[in-house]
Parts: C-alpha cells; sequence; structure tokens
C-alpha cells in the first residue's frame, strides 16, 4: 500500500506535465495552402484562401473576431492569425517567439528600428526580395517610395542588395521641428512680421529680454531655452546626433561638422549676455508629457522649438477640429491670451538654415525567410499590404486605421471622425484598428485620416520657409555600442562647458582631440566607409 | 505600570510622533492614490488632491469592472495563487522531509544538487525553449509547475523538520507507518507554523507575479491580474514612444484610470493582509534569513 | 535565558547555511563516487567488509535500495528539478559561442572566452557593474540602519495597540507588487499632477522630476526601496528585542538609566550579533541590485544611471538578440554572486565564533 502511494506520487508530476502537452496543430492549415500554393495553379480554380501569422505590437488586446479583421479577410479573401504582442514588451516577446518556441510569424516588425532589423537578418530570420519583384508585385508601394524617399526609401530598407522590409514613409518627417514665437512678445518688442535671419533673431532676442516682453517690470525673461538650440545650430549647418555630409563629401558627427565651432561660440556668446535661460541644462520640460514646454507656457522664454508640429496646435487648428496636445493644453489652462505662431528657423551666415527631422522612411514590417520563399503566398501578401495601407484608395486605409464607416466613425466636414464611444485606446485595439492589418501606409491616406492635422500642417508649413536635417547615415556602425555612449556624453559635457563660458570657445580644438581619441575616429571613418559603400 | 518622568513622556511623545510620521508616510501613497482614483479625467490631470465629494466620480471603477480582462485576470490570479500554493506546499515539504532523514541515500550529494540551483539556472530562452517543448507554453500551468519549489523555502522547511525530535516519528514507525503517512499524519499537525508561513510566502508570490505570465501566456483571456494592470498602467509611457511608434498613436491612459486599476488589483491584499500578518510574522522568526 | 543563544538557534537552524556547506564538498566531485560520508551519515547497521570490497557500483547503489522507499518519495521533487531546473541548464553553454538562434545550440560556432573578454572591454557592461554595485552600496548605508532604528523606535512604544496596528501598517508595502508599487509611485512623483511635487511646490520648491532626471533617480530608487522595505526588515530586530531579559532594564532602572540610555546600554549590545548577522548577509547579495524594482522604475533617460546587470542581461539578450553575450554577463554574475556567499560565510565564520552555518 504505501509502496503504491509512492509510486502515485512519483508520478504525479509527470501526469500533471504532461497534462498540458496536448500540442495544437497550429500550422497545419497554413502548410497545407502553402503546398496547394506550390503545385501547379490553373487560372479556372478558385483562388487559395492563405492564413498569415501576424506579430504586430499592439498596445490593447484585439478581439478574436475583430471587426476590422473579418472586414478584411473577407475583402480580401485570407485568414489573418493574429498574435497579441504587447507594444511594452513587444520586442523581448517576438524574439522569444522567434527563439523556436512556436511557430514563426510570417509578418512582424522591428520597430522602426533598422539596427533591429539587421539583428533579425543575421540572426537568419528575415526573407529578402528585390527592388523588381517589389517593383512587379506591389507597384503603387514601390512607386510611393521613389517618389517621396527616393534612394533613402529603398537604402533603409536594403542589406546586401536585397530589400527585407516594406519601406515605410516618415509623414511627420515631412515637417521638421517648429520653430515657435511668442506672438505678444515679438509684437511688444516691436517686430513686424516674423524673424528670418540671424540678425532678425538676435534683435529681437536680446530686447526678449531687455524690454520687459510681458511687462511685468522685472526683468524675468529669457529669449530661449534648451529646445530652440538646435535652430542656432541649423543655421551654421550642424545637427546635433547625427551625421551630415560635409561639403567634400564626407561625414561628419554632431559638432564635429563643419560649422560647430562658430555655433558654439555664437551660442556662447547669446548666453553671456543672458539671452538663453540658465536652466537650458535641466530642460524646458518640467514633467508630465515630454513635449511639454513649461518655460514657454510661464512665459519665462520667447522661443522654441520643442517637439514636433502636431504637438503645437494653434487655435486655428483647434477650430479645424485638431485635439490640442502638449503646451497649448497647459496654455488653455493657465495662460489661454498668449498668442504662439510658427516660424522660420534662422537663416546663417552661409544661408543655411533648419531644424532636425526624421528619416524620410523608416523600415517596418518585415518577413520570415519561409514566407518569402512561398512565392505566391508572399505576393498575395503584398496586393494585401496595399489594399489595406491604402494606396488604391485612402479610404481603405481609414477601416485599417480607424475602423468601419458609420459604425466606429463617420464624415464630419469630410473629415472622418471616430465616435465618442470608440475613442478610447482599447476600444481601437479591441475592433482591429489603429493599423494592426496595416503593414505600410500611403502617406496621403494616413494624412486624411487623421482628418484636420495635416490639413492645417500643410498649411503652415506651407507658408514658412523650412528644412529638415535628417541623418545622413541610415546604418547602425559596428562600434557604435562601444563609443558612442561615451563620445556623446564628452560632446554634451563639452557643448555646455562652452555655452556657459565654463570653457573658453577655444576648448572645442581640444574636444576635437579628445573626440578623436576616445573613439570618436573610429566612429568617423566606419560611417564614411558605409556611406561610401551605399 | 512604571511612572514616567517627564523627560520619559517627551521622549515617549516624539516616539510616537515619529512613528505616526512613519506610518502617514507608508499610507499617504495610497490615499492621495485613493482620491485619483474617484476624480474625473479633467481634475485628475490638474493634480487634484482636494477631498470634494461632490466632484467624486465611480466612473474609473465603472470602467474599471466592465473590462473583461480585469476579471479574467481575477479568476486567473486566484486559480494559480490557490492552486500554485497548494501543489507548491505539498511538493516543497515531500523534498523538505526526505532530505531531513539522515538516512536519505546521499543525502549530502542531493542537498548540493538542490542548491546548486539557488545560484545557476540556464536562463531565459532556454527556460523557455524546455517550457515550449513541454508543451506548457501558452497554458496556465506553466505558471505554476516552474515555481512549484523554491529552493529556499524548501530549505528553511528541511530545517524545521530536522528539529522534530526523532521520537515522534519512531511511534509511528513502530506501528508500521510509512514515510509518506508519518508526514502527513504525524509531521504536518505539528509543522503548522512553518507550513502556513510557506504557505502565505508562496501565496504572495504567486499573487504578485508577472513575469512568467508575460513570458509564457499568448492569449489575452489567460493573462494574470498582474499582467493587466501593467497594461493599463504603462499604455502610453515613454517606453511606447521609444519602440518606435509614433508619438500620436500612443495613447495614453488617464490618471484616474490607472489609480483605479491598482486599487482593484491590490484591494484584496490590503483585506487579508492584517488577518495574515502574524502568520509571516511567525515566518520571519522561522525562517529568519529573508530580509 | 541568554538572548543571543536563542537567537543563535534560529540561525543555525535556518537554511541556507548547511546546505552550501555541503554543496561546496559537493563541488569538488559532483559524482560522489567515494560515498563513504553519505554512507557514514545513513543511519544503517554497517555491512560487513567482504560486502563492502563488492564492486563500486554495486556498493553506490546500497543505500538507494536500502531505503528506496524514501527515495521514491523524493522523485517528483527530483524530477521537478531535472525539467525546470537542469535541463535549462544547457543553455550555459551559448556564454562559449557565437550563437545564432536559426543555427541552434548545435550548429552555432564555438568561440570559446571571446565572450567574456568582450565583456571586460565593453564599457557598458563596465557602467552597469558598476550602477549595481553602487546601487547596492547606496541601499545598504541607508536602508541598512533604518529598520534597525525603526525596531528600536517600535520597542519604546508603550501602547500595545498603537505599537500593533503602526506594526502592521509598516510591512504592508513588502506586500505588494513593483508593479503596483511603480504604478504609485509615477503617479504621485509626477512633476506636474503628482502630490508630492504639489507639496514641494506650496512651500516654494521647484518641482523634481523624480523618474526622468538621472540625478534623483537613484534618490528615488533607494528610497522607495526603502520606504517598501523598512517595516519588514524591522521583524527580526523586533523579534531579538522581545527575547532579551527584562531583569536586565529592570535592574537599569534601579541603576538611574533613562530610556535612551538603556537603548545604548542595553538593547543595542543585545541585538548587535544579529545585526552582525544581516549585514553580513545584505553584503552577500551586493550583485543583486534589485531587478523587480528597477526593470518597472527604470527609463531611458535614467538608463545610464540605473542600468544594473540584470536589465542588462534582460535588454541585451531578449531585446538585442546578443544571445551569448548576455549569457555572458549572466553566467559572470552567478559566479560572482557565488563567489561573495563563499566569502561572506567565511567571514561570518570568523566574526561569530561558529559563523551562520
Amino acid at each position: 500500500m504505501k509502496k503504491l502511494v509512492s509510486i502515485v506520487l512519483a508520478v504525479f508530476l509527470l501526469a500533471v506535465t504532461v497534462c498540458g502537452c496536448a500540442k495544437t496543430p497550429a500550422s497545419s492549415q497554413q502548410n497545407a495552402s502553402s503546398a496547394a500554393a506550390g503545385s501547379s495553379e490553373t487560372a479556372s480554380q478558385p483562388e487559395t484562401r492563405y492564413t498569415f501569422r501576424i506579430a504586430k505590437a499592439l498596445s490593447g488586446v484585439p478581439d478574436e473576431n475583430s471587426a476590422v479583421e473579418v472586414y478584411w479577410e473577407e475583402k480580401l479573401n485570407c485568414d489573418f492569425d493574429i498574435l497579441y504582442l504587447e507594444t511594452a514588451n513587444y520586442s523581448e516577446l517576438l524574439n522569444l517567439e522567434l527563439s523556436g518556441g512556436g511557430d514563426i510569424p510570417d509578418v512582424f516588425s522591428c520597430g522602426a528600428n533598422r539596427s533591429t532589423m539587421v539583428g533579425y537578418y543575421n540572426q537568419g530570420y528575415l526573407g529578402g526580395f528585390t527592388q523588381e519583384f517589389l517593383k512587379e508585385n506591389a507597384p503603387l508601394i514601390y512607386s510611393e517610395i521613389e517618389e517621396k524617399a527616393g534612394d533613402v526609401g529603398f537604402a533603409v530598407a536594403t542589406i546586401d542588395g536585397l530589400m527585407y522590409t516594406l519601406p515605410q514613409i516618415n509623414v511627420n518627417a515631412m515637417y521638421p521641428a517648429p520653430t515657435i514665437w511668442n506672438l505678444d512678445w515679438l509684437k511688444a518688442v516691436g517686430f513686424e512680421g516674423i524673424p528670418t535671419t540671424l540678425d532678425e533673431f538676435k534683435d529681437v532676442l536680446y530686447k526678449f529680454v531687455n524690454n520687459d516682453p510681458d511687462g511685468n517690470g522685472k526683468k524675468d525673461t529669457y529669449g530661449f531655452s534648451s529646445e530652440a538650440l538646435a535652430m542656432f545650430y541649423g543655421a551654421f549647418g550642424v545637427a546635433e546626433d547625427v551625421w551630415l555630409e560635409q561639403s567634400d563629401g564626407t561625414l561628419a558627427y554632431d559638432i564635429m561638422q563643419e560649422g560647430g565651432k562658430d555655433a558654439l561660440a555664437f551660442l556662447a556668446q547669446m548666453y553671456a549676455d543672458g539671452i538663453i535661460d540658465p536652466e537650458f541644462i535641466t530642460g524646458e520640460n518640467k514633467g508630465g508629457y515630454w513635449a511639454i514646454s513649461h518655460s514657454f507656457a510661464e512665459e519665462r522664454i520667447g522661443l522654441t522649438g520643442m517637439g514636433s508640429f502636431y504637438h503645437w496646435c494653434t487655435p486655428e487648428a483647434v477650430e479645424m477640429g485638431c485635439n490640442a496636445i502638449a503646451t497649448p493644453t497647459v496654455l488653455a489652462e493657465t495662460n489661454p491670451d498668449l498668442q504662439f505662431g510658427f516660424g522660420n528657423a534662422p537663416v546663417g551666415p552661409d544661408g543655411k538654415y533648419g531644424t532636425p527631422s526624421g528619416a524620410p522612411a523608416y523600415p517596418d514590417c518585415v518577413f520570415s525567410k519561409q514566407f518569402v520563399e512561398d512565392e505566391a503566398r508572399f505576393k498575395k501578401f503584398l496586393s494585401i499590404c496595399e489594399a489595406t495601407g491604402g494606396y488604391n484608395n485612402a479610404e481603405d486605409y481609414f477601416v485599417s486605421y480607424l475602423g468601419i464607416e458609420n459604425e466606429h466613425w463617420e464624415y464630419k466636414n469630410e473629415i472622418p471622425m471616430v465616435k465618442e464611444e470608440f475613442s478610447a485606446v482599447d476600444s481601437y485595439c479591441a475592433r482591429g484598428a489603429n493599423g494592426m492589418l496595416a503593414f505600410t501606409f500611403a502617406p496621403e491616406a494616413y494624412k486624411k485620416a487623421n482628418g484636420a492635422r495635416y490639413i492645417w500642417a500643410d498649411k503652415q508649413y506651407g507658408e514658412i520657409k523650412t528644412h529638415g536635417y535628417a541623418n545622413a547615415l541610415i546604418d547602425v556602425l559596428p562600434s557604435q555600442g562601444d563609443y558612442l555612449d561615451e563620445v556623446t556624453t564628452l560632446l554634451d559635457e563639452a557643448k555646455i562647458a562652452i555655452i556657459t563660458g565654463e570653457q573658453p570657445v577655444s576648448y572645442y580644438d581640444t574636444v576635437v582631440e579628445q573626440f578623436n581619441s576616445i573613439g570618436g575616429d573610429i566612429l568617423t571613418r566606419e560611417a564614411n566607409e558605409i556611406y561610401k559603400a551605399s | 505600570m512604571i511612572h514616567q518622568t517627564l523627560p520619559g513622556r517627551i521622549f515617549s511623545f516624539v516616539n510616537g510622533l515619529l512613528i505616526t510620521l512613519f506610518c502617514i508616510s507608508v499610507l499617504f501613497p495610497f490615499v492621495s492614490l485613493l482620491i485619483t482614483s474617484f476624480s474625473t479625467a479633467a481634475s485628475a490631470s490638474l493634480g487634484g488632491f482636494d477631498l470634494d465629494f461632490s466632484k467624486m466620480s465611480f466612473a474609473n471603477y465603472s470602467t474599471m469592472l466592465r473590462s473583461q480582462y480585469i476579471w479574467s485576470g481575477y479568476l486567473n490570479t486566484i486559480f494559480r495563487t490557490v492552486v500554485g500554493t497548494v501543489l507548491s506546499v505539498l511538493l516543497t515539504s515531500l523534498g523538505a522531509y526526505c532530505l531531513s532523514k539522515p538516512f536519505f541515500p546521499h543525502r549530502t550529494f542531493w542537498m548540493g544538487f538542490v542548491v546548486f540551483t539557488m545560484f545557476f539556472s540556464g536562463g531565459l530562452i532556454p527556460t523557455y525553449l524546455v517550457m515550449c517543448e513541454i508543451g506548457m507554453k501558452n497554458s496556465i500551468w506553466s505558471m505554476i509547475l516552474p515555481c512549484l519549489i523554491s529552493t529556499y523555502n524548501l530549505v528553511i522547511m528541511r530545517n524545521f523538520f530536522q528539529q522534530i525530535p526523532a521520537a515522534i516519528e519512531e511511534s509511528g514507525r513502530i506501528d508500521g507507518a510509512g514515510n509518506l503517512r508519518i508526514l502527513f499524519s504525524l509531521i504536518y499537525p505539528i509543522s503548522t507554523p512553518v507550513l502556513a508561513t510557506i504557505a502565505l510566502w508562496v501565496a504572495v508570490s504567486h499573487w504578485n507575479a508577472w513575469f512568467d505570465c508575460l513570458v509564457y501566456i499568448r492569449d489575452a483571456d489567460k493573462f494574470v491580474l498582474q499582467v493587466v494592470l501593467r497594461r493599463i498602467v504603462l499604455q502610453g509611457s515613454t517606453q511606447m514612444i521609444e519602440m518606435g511608434v509614433t508619438p500620436d498613436d500612443v495613447m495614453s491612459n488617464p490618471d484616474g484610470l490607472k489609480a483605479a486599476a491598482i486599487f482593484v488589483a491590490t484591494l484584496p491584499i490590503l483585506c487579508i493582509y492584517p488577518f495574515a500578518q502574524k502568520y509571516f510574522v511567525k515566518g520571519i522568526i522561522v525562517g529568519s534569513l529573508k530580509g | 535565558m541568554n538572548f543571543s543563544t536563542n537567537i543563535k538557534k534560529v540561525w543555525l537552524s535556518s537554511g541556507i547555511n548547511l546546505c552550501n556547506n555541503e554543496f561546496v564538498k559537493n563541488s569538488e566531485r559532483m559524482i560522489p563516487l567515494k560515498n563513504e560520508r553519505t554512507a557514514v551519515v545513513s543511519a544503517q547497521p554497517k555491512k560487513s567488509g567482504q560486502q563492502y570490497r563488492k564492486n563500486g557500483i554495486v556498493r553506490f547503489f546500497e543505500p538507494y535500495k536500502k531505503n528506496y522507499d524514501i527515495f521514491l518519495l523524493f522523485v517528483p521533487v527530483l524530477l521537478w528539478y531535472l525539467i525546470f531546473c537542469y535541463l535549462p541548464m544547457y543553455g550555459i553553454v551559448i556564454a562559449f559561442q557565437d550563437f545564432k538562434l536559426a543555427d541552434g545550440i548545435l550548429g552555432s560556432q564555438w568561440i570559446g572566452f571571446e565572450n567574456f573578454k568582450k565583456l571586460f572591454r565593453s564599457p557598458s557592461f563596465l557602467r552597469v557593474f558598476r550602477n549595481s554595485v553602487e546601487i547596492s552600496l547606496l541601499r545598504i548605508i541607508f536602508g541598512f540602519p533604518l529598520p534597525i532604528l525603526l525596531a528600536l523606535m517600535l520597542n519604546e512604544v508603550r501602547n500595545k495597540a498603537f505599537k500593533k496596528v503602526s506594526q502592521t501598517i509598516s510591512y504592508l508595502p513588502h506586500f505588494l507588487s513593483w508593479v503596483v508599487l511603480a504604478g504609485v509611485f509615477t503617479q504621485i512623483l509626477s512633476p506636474s499632477t503628482g502630490i508630492v511635487n504639489r507639496l514641494l511646490n506650496a512651500i516654494g520648491i521647484e518641482s523634481i522630476y523624480f523618474m526622468g532626471d538621472p540625478q534623483w533617480f537613484r534618490f528615488t530608487l533607494i528610497a522607495t526601496g526603502i520606504w517598501q522595505s523598512v517595516g519588514w526588515g524591522s521583524i527580526i530586530y523586533i523579534a531579538a528585542i522581545t527575547s532579551i531579559d527584562s531583569q536586565m532594564y529592570e535592574a537599569a532602572v534601579i541603576d538611574g538609566a533613562n530610556r535612551f540610555q538603556q537603548i545604548i546600554k542595553i538593547t543595542l549590545p543585545s541585538i548587535a550579533p544579529v545585526i552582525t548577522i544581516q549585514l553580513i548577509l545584505t553584503s552577500g547579495s551586493i550583485i543583486n541590485a534589485g531587478f523587480d524594482q528597477i526593470f518597472n522604475m527604470y527609463n531611458d533617460s535614467v538608463m545610464k544611471v540605473s542600468d544594473i546587470i540584470d536589465t542588462f542581461v534582460y535588454r541585451k539578450g531578449l531585446a538585442e538578440m546578443q544571445f551569448s553575450f548576455s549569457t555572458a554577463v549572466g553566467l559572470f554574475k552567478n559566479v560572482i554572486s557565488f563567489a561573495m556567499v563563499i566569502i561572506t560565510n567565511a567571514i561570518s565564520k570568523r566574526v561569530n565564533d561558529n559563523g551562520i552555518w
């Protein structure tokens, strides 16, 4: 008896272990369909219904048969098998999936990050295709990339001659970082219109400090703070944290770029004259949403370049139906009378100007090797991408992005508006909207789906002269992990030291030496090698 | 009661005051959060910390309680806590009992075998692959089986068993009872302090666990409460912006909703805790190492 | 009667101690072919010399045959350890490979100690190593004395109900997960809407970005860590204090000692052994800076000051697919923490005559 009990107990754990063991034959259907695709199809046969296994980053749980999924499955005659991986831990969970614990998804995302894509490529997961293949099977996507992003668009997707992703046009990169003025202050110091040249900027900013623009009788105002530094670097042809092509065709990093020393000298002078808020070191944001400029909202400074254009919805934009986020919401509560407006980035002595902007295109959805090799299925998927991404017709994308017309959203003034009860994040995710089934999207469709925002932005940016400094280097440098942190720290500290006058401008030359001695030379060499090769 | 001198009374007063302040500092975050959870989205964003009962709103709680995943999360958490704790105490006591017997074959070696795992493990990916291989992926058992034994608890229990006088067992053996019977009918009844303590430790760690669920479970209706909560709290945080999601696609949950979610998930612990507390205290003296 | 022996008994009886010692002995020969030691432990009567000289294998299995019933009882536990602990340990070998998931362990290239060489050259690893040790040290310096102080203060409370309630409150945070606590702190420490900053603003201090400012983040980590653990940590000291002989206090009162003097002259010296042991134990885990807390609280802007070995391993290994490198880092950490336990064991043996095991 007691022996029996012991044996039963010994087996107990095994039993519990085995009870979950029934492996689900999840991929059988998929395999069957791919087998069918492999055999020669005749035109008369009905189109094979394929299943696609999708692993996208989702910020909420999609319903089992979400409205958008059902819509597209019916319309496109295919099935989607959606793997829910939450956004906050997407890359980790995806890598677990890829590690072989289950079926490898056909389509997954590299999180807009080329180095992640290269990582997947190095691990041997990705399937590649040629530009011609894309042109043949997804002509609309191809022409969109060619037109809006050109060579860079293809370059971000390409590793060793093959494309591994559908490059996504970066809509927001069409609108470089804004230049925002306190219009009341401009008026108070008697400037007509909006400053354009560096000299005009200088003139106005000095008056911001000395002429008591807020009229409170105290000298408690500054010209600008951390977020406007970029536009002044830009006036000297310099952009922080990125590689730019120099006059001799080589790449240079951050203040190692040609105008670096002049830009620092200019800023150091501004700081010495009390134009730059001494608090620029800690930034304009005092917490909460990252793109709020508290310094601007509290009328401590009169010029900023905080965030992106959509963080600065003017009253006009709000009237058109844009949601005010970031600083304007703070202003609405604390300082509703303040008028602010978009301006130009200052034009420097050599005619250079601009503010930072994102890359014109970025990698996004990638495909497993097996999937791309399964050519018929992959071709079908490319046509699906064109459909759900609104390349055929912008309204298709409204479905992917917002949901079903009249059920989840409706037109108001020709702008698609989501109904109040469907506007929560979880609701978007539950109905499969928010781009769950859009693997790339047409920029124009995206702009329309976002309603008034881009209509207004096009108007704003149409009136002003803008130029964006985007990183000329699209790849991650081999030694980046080893040196970039230290290099960045050195440059950040040096910039602050020179601007605040802790070090003279001549210290710049020492910084150049130090930059090269701690690995900057290696990074520069690598950057130029890669740049020349591409 | 000894009559207190004046300095003594001052001492007592200051001491009491300091302790009160400390207790307030412990409770303060919860009270502040409780108030936030009853506020509307608008007043929470203004940092409303005024106890204005007229403005109190249950909207956050009703949103919370309408969410199906909170309920399934509750059920899953309760399941894993109850089943996990029972199985865990059973198996741990089994191991502890065996290893407490001097006649256990090669006891020193097997003790080393067990303790070795406290310091070295295979890492996440190999563990994950093994779990998938034995069919644990997406199964609620993946949150119970791998944490059935905590070596630390096993060792504490073993030490407790070792202290039990051999005479108690001997009577059983003379009656012809097997090891299992001795364990259940002789050892268990006199080991309640250590069993209760370890059961409570295991239960609390089950209630609070989230990482295993995050890693092994893909179906949202199998998520435990902490994972559901984590998603609500994290939604729209900076991490997601770093993911490359364009900022305008990131929508954050209002603070009030997050606060309500935290309360919904924490309430059971807050309720049970004062009653279970004395076992923990007993346990820490039994275990005396866990700090 | 004597408190310190009491406590020591508790220590001696407890955990880890015995086993570690045994483990060390065993690690030298994981397969105990010469098992005289264990055979001696066995309570069975000795076999005759002839039987002993039978071949080694039979001799090896002798105890199992003799006590098969108890070993059968152990089999489920054994299986559990094999499946859930030992089976995944094959993964350690990828620290010595250039591991590619697609190639698997068998197909990946062996590169010896290359990953470890890389590790010591990598500035980012040196940074996380430094962070781990620094954060742990800060935790010890600020977090270690406070539970003692709290225990002393609670001990001085004469009102039983008040004492009980405040004890109960003080343990509370220990039972909440860091998922919850991180959520709580993110809200109350928010620079714009958080109550803490609003209070600071009220007394004329500018908002502090506790969770996002690298200069403040470590403070936030340590402070919230202490907040969470101080009450729980005080239990052991309270237990030690309660077992002090009350006659000593009575004698001190007759000698005219006030309460402060009693604390200094009686209470503290009496609990000194416990404090020593706790301190040694804490230093043993110096390389564990608290994954759960940091993982739930950190963000990119404070990565520099808060990235510790465990979060680094998690990120490199999972998010960045540097499987081999992260395994090497993890293995390195395991070896160090193992060594730390051995060292602290040795130290405590010297400090407290018997040591803690």
